[in-house]
């Protein structure tokens, strides 16, 4: 419920209506809920919820979605205080018939006609355009060592701005965002080696447009792992027609990060059968919200579709409405905690298919240490250490969690340090 | 910068930076791991960019680095039995309520003995650190790990606002360690001082005596303060020598502590200065008069007032002490209430030869205004029961005297204002209420919704406070069920929800506390 809820403030407000003396005429079926729920004005405010989605409906003008009447309603509900009802009314009744009508409708249209000669040449269209942007991008590289980058760290964002925006129009979205982080790369670190740093970054951006123009002698996944980071979309229908991969799956970290106007949440689940680590992206415009997924300590039995290419993290959740009402089929397994070594060469493993990686799930076993400064670290039970990359605010969570004692710490391992996402205490897993 | 390159890689750095076409990489041999990749016949631009693909990749691959760390000390064990998993819900429920709910069930919790869940340890601390009336009874329900949480992270330990008072957590089982008189802050030394002081009074005197000197004064001034702790007349020679202290709150505490011992020459002095200027007189038309005059200020100098702070010139001094409110005071007056706000009560029955009450309905009304909060004050610093009982039944107490004076005569007075709509008294008087205060508050919020239709600010007061104050032993369906029928006809069962749920967590933690 309420990973369901806008935010907090949301959850506190649904709670204060959580009680009989404000609703009246509920009542719920096994798909459905509904009540009147006594407001500040003269006419109550009518609140339906559809269990099945879940999806909201309440004539208050609250901007928020799903409001806290839906929510407080819920809460009601979950709290055994609505009465099973035989049939639902007529508005809650015509807003789910139409529901149901426009579902099927979408289900059931038939996919645009596919043109197979115009597919391939708009694919064909868009190669040319990113070949070009390549070029250009291959062209300003060679001219930055060649003629010197000296005093670049004087106007960044002037240098590489014109340049991202080329590379947007050329449609390599992924290289051009690879571009904007290079005036953060030369502020991130000592200052006096950030010429190392960037030099690094260039090189990583010419690798990919080596390999870009080499996909023909490449193997599959690594052309599916070049496409993605060159910024090539692939189509939610082709990872639906790969083959599934079910497990119990257990969501072991979320985190969001803000970009221009969107919002994108980094979802990170673990298999119990298969071991296996999965990524769900997902994107809302800034405010928006995202659909409800189990919080994480929770496993819920489903079908993943996998993306091709390296590492095979990301993945698509079959099946995406059932997803809140499965029935969770069993506690779940958090993954098995290791050494920060074998985190290390398990990232290399990954590195080696995928040399543009930047982050690996990673669940490791250690104690938090202080480094000299204000640094934060992870140490294991061999002395090996890692940062942590974490706030004073997640530092102090940290501490009290584990009161200083050994803990599994599920996080993304990156190349400077380890981002943590949640602990694992007692085998269930706390998000931080 | 060739000059100083002294691998491959940085060699490939400086030329970069320059640019291949000024300056050509020095020839030297590149790292193993990516020598076999590279060829010999790029051009200049592209051999450096093919280093650097290979550099990042191999930088990428070996992954995080080693950093110079050292692992942070367990927390203390803390042996007190775990608070439920449900009271603890409750109590992070109770964390995000309204005042007096949020009060009443961490003082709850605090005297409950229990041990809090990790995960509620942060949320606690945050609390304390932003809602000063919690603090008390969060460093009771924390016990010695909070201080150490609050060690070992930035945000809860910031600027030690917290750190003093954790250290004087009587949970924590460090108080016997020397080590923190030796090496610790000073809010640390503070707490050593204060267990030593509890065990051995003598002891600690002399600890504290021994190595004054050498205190910096910030350090003096609350190290001193841990004397109040089994103050005795065994003080007052250290307490009299801190009067010279050039510190003026190390004097001000001093000052104010020999005042607490009844024996002290302090109030021997102030007593024979007071006692020809106070007495009861018979009027003509009152039986009994308690009747002022102040001291002249030859019998001030005298008695050294000055010394002990007590200040004749007016509000403006800062030695206000006693905490009396002095707007629009003429110095006269200010004097006397000093004066009685230091006195021990005893001392008045001994010179009056009357009972409390007595003294206390003896006071004209045109005094009432300054004594009775001065008297008021000096019950409260005192801990003195029968005083502060007395002083209740003037029109004019402080509701500052509900929290020691004897119950049953608080409860009196609160059914009282009750009866004229003042619901004031709610936030002083113990809790749970007696049953006739309930009954006088649910009758209150009835008549006053009669009267108004609609919530009032008083009755929204009344609101909160009753879900803390109900006695839960007694059956309330009937009253509660009255509020939810006068909350949907006056649209406000919003706040009716408040209360019911306030009710239900109370309702939780008590059972999962009992």
């Amino acid at each position: 419920m309420e990973s369901a809820a806008p935010d907090a403030s949301s959850v506190g407000a649904g709670r204060k209506l959580a009680t009989t003396a404000v609703w009246s005429g509920t009542g719920a079926t096994a798909t459905a809920l509904w009540g009147s729920c006594a407001g500040s004005g003269k006419k109550p405010y009518r609140t339906i919820v559809d269990l099945r989605g879940p999806a909201f409906r309440c004539s208050c003008p609250s901007r928020k979605f799903p409001c806290k009447h839906a929510l407080g309603l819920l809460l009601l509900w979950s709290a055994g205080e609505v009465a099973e009802a035989a049939r639902t009314p007529g508005d809650a009744a015509t807003w789910l018939d139409g529901r149901d009508t426009r579902a099927a409708v979408k289900a059931t249209a038939p996919a645009k006609p596919a043109d197979p000669e115009r597919a391939a040449a708009t694919a064909a269209q868009r190669a040319d355009r990113v070949a070009g942007g390549i070029a250009e991008l291959t062209m300003w590289l060679e001219d930055q060592v060649s003629q010197g980058f000296s005093g670049l760290d004087g106007d960044p964002y002037a240098r590489f701005d014109p340049l991202a925006a080329r590379l947007v129009d050329a449609q390599a979205p992924g290289l051009a965002s690879r571009v904007r982080e290079l005036p953060g790369v030369l502020t991130a670190g000592d200052p006096a080696d950030w010429p190392d740093r960037l030099l690094m970054r260039f090189g990583e951006l010419w690798a990919l447009g080596v390999a870009h123009g080499r996909l023909s002698e490449l193997d599959d996944d690594t052309v599916a792992t070049v496409r993605r980071h060159v910024g090539y979309t692939v189509a939610k229908a082709d990872v639906l027609s790969r083959p599934p991969v079910t497990d119990d799956w257990m969501a072991v970290g979320r985190r969001t990060e803000e970009l221009d106007h969107i919002t994108a949440r980094h979802m990170w689940f673990y298999g119990a059968d298969t071991g296996r680590y999965a990524l769900t992206l997902e994107y809302v415009p800034t405010g928006g919200v995202f659909a409800a997924r189990p919080p994480v300590g929770v496993a819920f039995r489903a079908r993943l579709h996998f993306y091709p290419g390296s590492p095979g993290h990301r993945a698509l959740i079959a099946d995406e409405n059932a997803v809140p009402g499965d029935p969770v089929s069993r506690t779940g397994v958090p993954p098995a905690a290791t050494t920060i070594d074998h985190a290390r060469r398990e990232r290399a493993r990954s590195v080696a298919a995928d040399p543009w990686l930047r982050a690996e799930p990673a669940t490791v076993r250690g104690r938090l240490a202080v480094a000299p400064g204000t640094g934060y670290a992870l140490i294991d039970e061999h002395g090996e250490s890692v940062a942590l990359h974490v706030d004073p605010e997640r530092w102090t969570t940290l501490v009290a969690t584990t009161l200083g004692g050994p803990v599994g710490v599920v996080g993304e391992l990156g190349v400077d340090g380890l981002l943590p996402l949640s602990v694992i205490s007692d085998g269930q897993v706390i998000a931080l | 910068m060739n000059e100083h390159a002294n691998t491959h890689w940085e060699a490939t750095v400086s030329a970069a930076l320059l640019g291949v076409n000024n300056r050509r990489p020095a020839q030297l041999d590149a790292d193993p791991v990516i020598a076999e990749y590279l060829s010999a016949q790029q051009d200049p631009a592209t051999a450096v960019l093919h280093t650097a693909a290979l550099t990042a990749t191999a930088r990428n691959a070996s992954g995080p680095p080693r950093v110079e760390a050292t692992a942070i000390a367990e927390a203390p064990a803390d042996d007190r039995p775990e608070l439920s998993e449900t009271a603890a819900r409750a109590l992070a429920h109770a964390l995000e309520a309204a005042a007096p709910l949020r009060y009443r069930m961490l003082r709850r919790v605090a005297e409950a003995h229990r041990r809090p869940p990790a995960a509620m340890l942060v949320p606690l601390l945050r609390t304390a650190l932003r809602d000063t009336a919690a603090r008390e009874a969060v460093v009771r329900i924390v016990g010695a790990r909070g201080a150490w949480i609050a060690e070992k992270t930035s945000d809860i330990g910031w600027s030690g606002l917290l750190l003093a008072e954790l250290y004087g957590t009587p949970e924590g089982n460090s108080d016997r360690d020397e080590q923190l008189w030796t090496h610790g802050i000073v809010a640390q030394r503070v707490m050593y001082l204060t267990g030593l002081r509890r065990r051995d009074p003598a002891a600690a005197l002399a600890l504290l005596t021994g190595g004054w000197r050498s205190e910096t004064g910030p350090d003096r001034e609350q190290l001193l303060s841990a004397l109040e702790t089994g103050l005795s007349a065994a003080d007052e020679p250290f307490l009299e020598a801190c009067l010279r202290d050039s510190r003026k709150k190390v004097r001000a505490t001093a000052q104010r502590q020999l005042a607490l011992i009844p024996e002290s020459g302090l109030q021997r002095r102030l007593q024979t200065l007071v006692a020809p200027h106070v007495r009861l007189g018979r009027s003509l038309l009152r039986a009994t008069t308690l009747t002022f005059t102040t001291p002249s200020g030859d019998e001030l100098a005298a008695a050294s007032a000055d010394r002990y702070g007590i200040s004749t010139a007016g509000n403006a001094s800062g030695a206000n002490s006693n905490g009396v409110n002095t707007n629009g005071a003429n110095s006269k007056q200010w004097v006397t209430a000093q004066l009685l706000g230091r006195i021990t009560l005893p001392f008045w029955e001994a010179h009056l030869g009357a009972a409390p009450e007595k003294i206390v309905s003896a006071v004209s009304l045109e005094d009432a205004v300054r004594v009775i909060p001065a008297l008021s004050e000096a019950a409260l610093v005192q801990g003195d029961r029968r005083w502060a009982t007395a002083l209740l039944k003037h029109p004019t107490a402080p509701v500052s005297l509900f929290a020691i004076a004897d119950p049953a005569c608080v409860a009196d007075v609160v059914i009282d204002r009750l009866r004229r709509g003042d619901v004031v008294g709610l936030d002083h008087l113990p809790v749970p209420w007696p049953p006739a205060v309930a009954t006088a508050v649910f009758d209150a919020f009835d008549a006053m919704h009669r009267r108004h239709r609609t919530l009032t600010p008083e009755g929204h007061t009344m609101l909160l406070h009753l879900p803390v104050g109900l006695p839960l032993d007694i059956d309330w369906g009937r009253r509660i069920l009255a509020l939810h029928e006068a909350a949907t006809a006056g649209m406000w069962t919003n706040h009716l929800a408040i209360f019911d749920e306030a009710l239900h967590i109370r309702t939780v933690l008590e059972r999962e506390l009992t």
